[in-house]
């Protein structure tokens, strides 16, 4: 048995090494091939299983030091008022989310190590920030909520005012 | 049939089943090896150097160790790299699930048509794993490529007088 095992352990290397070869070798090949030594994480951009779904979250559970802020409120309400390190996203019903958004979201999540994407919207119904929290997921952007109540109960819950 | 042929057969039956699985598994990630990658990243195991070199080569592992498996060749290493990675699969997922990492297995599809991590996925491979155990220690002589060469290279070999 042992002799047999040493073999196939033999046999195992040798597909190794020829699997490491066309693995290499067809990335090669590629249009756009992979980078071999990539020094950074990918971004955290990863099929969502549930397909768009984004939770609802409290103001007062909102961690600005942890959580990625996002702001789907017109820039000039953004400019009145946002907590530091918010991105703004102006959010359209009619318009989709540009590539660009979406990948300054991932880029900044990612760098930041930040665990949550939070949206927060004008708080109107229906919300700007839970249709933006929803885009997103359904973009591929993982772990999005959007925050009950949207910039004005944040504000309150941030800034302690009722 | 005898008690033998019907090993043999329940035993082929156990190789073309996992072989089959893990064929199917390597087929889209050699596709698309970009999406592969992200699943690996997000399992948060390896290095981010490493990420991209395991999500090339480790999808051809699979598929060569699958067909291996299927037609009975080298079986014995076959089942060997088969439950190595299973080995590897098992660990990644109980560390994950035990660090609350949300993310897809990426073992059939990166389309979102993969289900979420579980311990029903640590279960299904760690019954993969016995299939694949039993397969190494018991088809000694399996049918397929190695019992049919193993006959010609008999047939061919001088007779001892």
């Amino acid at each position: 048995m042992r002799g047999r095992l040493a073999s196939a352990a033999g046999d195992a290397a040798i597909v190794v090494a020829a699997a490491t070869i066309l693995g290499i070798g067809g990335n090669l090949l590629r249009d756009e091939p992979l980078a071999l030594l990539p020094h950074e994480p990918p971004p955290v951009l990863v099929p969502c299983p549930e397909g768009g779904a984004a939770e609802a979250l409290e103001p007062a559970e909102v961690r600005p030091a942890t959580d990625l802020l996002v702001d789907a409120r017109p820039r000039e309400a953004h400019a009145a008022w946002h907590p530091e390190g918010a991105l703004s996203v102006p959010y359209d019903f009619l318009d989709p989310v540009s590539e660009e958004a979406v990948r300054e979201i991932l880029d900044a999540a990612a760098s930041g190590g930040r665990a949550r994407v939070v949206v927060y919207g004008d708080g109107d119904r229906p919300d700007t920030g839970m249709a933006l929290a929803r885009e997103l997921a359904g973009r591929g952007v993982r772990h999005v909520y959007a925050v009950t109540g949207g910039a004005p109960a944040l504000r309150a819950a941030l800034e302690g005012s009722p | 049939m005898t008690r033998r042929s019907l090993r043999d057969a329940a035993l082929l039956a156990l190789r073309l089943y996992l072989g089959g699985i893990f064929v199917f598994a390597s087929v889209h990630k050699i596709l698309d090896p970009a999406s592969f990658a992200l699943d690996v990243a997000t399992y948060g195991i390896l290095p981010p150097e490493l990420v991209n070199l395991v999500a090339l080569v480790l999808p051809w592992v699979e598929l060569v160790a699958g067909l291996m498996l299927a037609v009975g060749f080298r079986t014995a290493a076959g089942a060997l790299l088969v439950d190595g990675m299973l080995l590897v699969f098992i660990a990644a997922l109980a560390s994950a699930l035990h660090r609350g990492v949300d993310t897809s297995c990426g073992c059939f599809a990166s389309d979102g048509g993969d289900h979420p991590i579980g311990v029903g996925t640590v279960l299904r491979d760690l019954g993969w794993l016995a299939l694949g155990l039993a397969v190494l220690f018991l088809d000694r002589n399996p049918l397929g490529v190695d019992r049919w060469l193993d006959r010609r290279a008999r047939g061919r070999s001088p007779e001892v007088s």
